[in-house]
């Protein structure tokens, strides 16, 4: 499976976004990501709190590329749910396409049933949005340093 | 896979070190977070076991700041080296920018350079990247130690490419960070050319 | 833990674990150490490449430890993978091994579940004894841990002093967990 590069406009991130923040509001969650299978963010919400995002995706990514792994040594080509349960959080994981995985984290107020269902939802809307972040030109040469400017920058 | 994010104006770049077991592949990583200025570096995960022993993977988040209107960041991460993770290295593989590929030159791991030489060769494709076209630079570690093959032969048998090699020993970070800026260089050379 | 550590207590493990496959109709049990290495297998696993899923289970439940940490929460207690047809739940005994049972849609997830907790309290009474016994000190997973989380603990431990109702050998315990989980960045600094 070819991963394309991803080119992130604003307007892409904003929408992106506003659908992260409604399902965050719908399923009452603690924190959502959206995180590209190779370990990068790719998005969150606001945790209003100290977690690292980018932590916390490169470990979800891990995590989802493990589990995806167990699934086709078990004879599963995808697992339909992936859900681990703790004494507070509870993380559930999707995958929305190729594109990336929707990752939710939330407690025990909200039923599975419906982080379920909103995950779908809300995956299928975002699907659009990350397939069209992809791509397979990589950087603008004018955006990218020259040698000289990396040796300046590595004054370590 | 690189990720340009115009909203945030960042440009973050996957690099993965690969290698056999007990290569040095976790030591190069450690070096680089323990030198490198604070305002350069996020928080280092490593998952391993009590014995050190890389289980899945390590992972150091490095941020160059501005250039050219863009922060610039890089991810580097390292393969658990033992032959029955070789599951978790094709995970960790996914959507590399680049690969730092550590030999370990004592004589008697020569082999084994080798075996991890394919089996990176095998995952890469698995991930739709060819060894042959990715950025890539080799690292021959540990040439401290006593019975260790020469650098000719590293290069005749590992160095298959040709690409940029370097000698190191990791754990004083001889090599280290000559190993890390060429393989960001050759990085971002390869974001400026198509596929 | 290691198999080697648990000498003839392994056939008190296997025979648990039976009692366990009989009443939940899983399929198979793998255990592994932390670090994916089997242990021991039990049920049929003929259909299974059980080396690779040990090492897939043992990733998977180290990043969801990490998560955890992240979080301030000790651990994820149960891994549940839903499948079309076979299932997968992934438990840690204490931190002494990875529990990783498959089962298919002949049972039902609400037994096996139940069934799980069962059989982890006996395995747990099982190692215990092993360690007790022998004066092994068990090596377990090392994930590095978040400042955040070593705090929250230490302040459980001071809560739970204060409440006294804890004896003082397992705050000792605790003291010596936030040991082990100590910052592993923390480590690098003094290092270099």
């Amino acid at each position: 499976m070819f991963h394309g590069n991803k080119v992130l406009q604003a307007e892409d991130l904003n929408k992106m976004n506003v659908i992260i923040e409604k399902l965050k509001k719908q399923a009452k969650a603690f924190v959502i990501l959206i995180v590209d299978e190779s370990g990068q963010l790719i998005t969150n919400t606001e945790s209003g709190s100290m977690v690292d995002p980018i932590l916390l995706g490169t470990l979800t990514a891990g995590n989802f590329g493990a589990t995806t792994e167990l699934a086709k040594l078990i004879g599963e080509p995808d697992f339909t749910l992936i859900l681990h349960e703790g004494n507070k959080e509870n993380i559930h994981m999707l995958a929305i396409g190729t594109y990336g995985i929707l990752v939710v984290i939330f407690d025990n107020k909200t039923p599975i049933g419906l982080i379920r269902m909103y995950s779908k939802k809300t995956a299928e809307a975002l699907k659009p949005i990350l397939e069209k972040i992809e791509v397979t030109k990589k950087g603008q040469k004018e955006d990218l340093p020259s040698d000289d400017e990396l040796d300046d920058l590595f004054n370590w | 896979m690189t990720m340009i994010n115009y909203a945030k104006k960042e440009i973050i770049c996957k690099i993965v070190f690969y290698g056999p077991g007990l290569c040095g592949k976790t030591t190069n990583l450690k070096f680089i977070y323990g030198k490198i200025g604070p305002q350069y570096k996020g928080k280092m995960i490593a998952l391993a076991t009590e014995q050190e022993r890389t289980l899945f993977f390590d992972f150091l988040p490095l941020d160059f700041g501005k250039i050219k209107n863009f922060n610039t960041k890089f991810q580097l991460y390292t393969v658990p080296g033992q032959a029955y993770y070789t599951n978790s290295r094709k995970i960790i593989l996914k959507g590399a920018d680049g690969v730092v590929f550590v030999a370990d030159s004592q004589i008697d791991r020569f082999n084994e350079n080798k075996e991890s030489l394919k089996d990176m060769a095998v995952n890469l494709r698995e991930q739709g990247l060819d060894i042959r076209k990715i950025p890539l630079v080799m690292q021959w570690n540990k040439r401290d130690l006593p019975n260790i093959v020469s650098v000719q032969q590293l290069e005749e048998v590992i160095n298959f490419r040709k690409v940029p090699s370097f000698e190191a020993v990791a754990v004083k970070g001889i090599g280290v960070f000559e190993t890390l800026k060429t393989i960001i260089k050759l990085v971002f050379k390869s974001l400026g050319e198509d596929d | 833990m290691k198999l080697s550590q648990l000498g003839n207590r392994i056939e008190d493990i296997k025979k648990d674990i039976d009692i366990f496959l009989n009443d939940s109709l899983a399929n198979c049990v793998i255990l592994c150490d932390m670090g994916g290495e089997i242990i021991t297998t039990i049920g049929d696993t003929s259909a299974f490449d059980y080396t690779n899923i040990a090492a897939m289970a043992a990733g998977s439940y180290a990043t969801t430890k990490g998560i955890a940490n992240l979080l301030g929460q000790k651990e994820f207690s149960l891994l549940f993978h839903q499948g079309e047809k076979n299932n997968i739940l992934i438990s840690s005994i204490e931190n002494y091994v990875i529990e990783i049972t498959v089962f298919d849609n002949n049972a039902i997830l609400g037994i096996v579940k139940q069934k799980t907790n069962q059989l982890n309290q006996s395995l747990k009474k099982i190692f215990e004894e092993v360690i007790k016994g022998k004066g092994i000190t068990v090596k377990k997973a090392k994930i590095f841990a978040e400042k955040k989380a070593t705090e929250n603990k230490e302040k459980k431990t001071e809560k739970e002093e204060k409440k006294k109702e804890a004896p003082k050998k397992s705050n000792k315990d605790e003291t010596k967990k936030n040991d082990f989980d100590s910052l592993m960045i923390d480590d690098l600094d003094d290092i270099f």
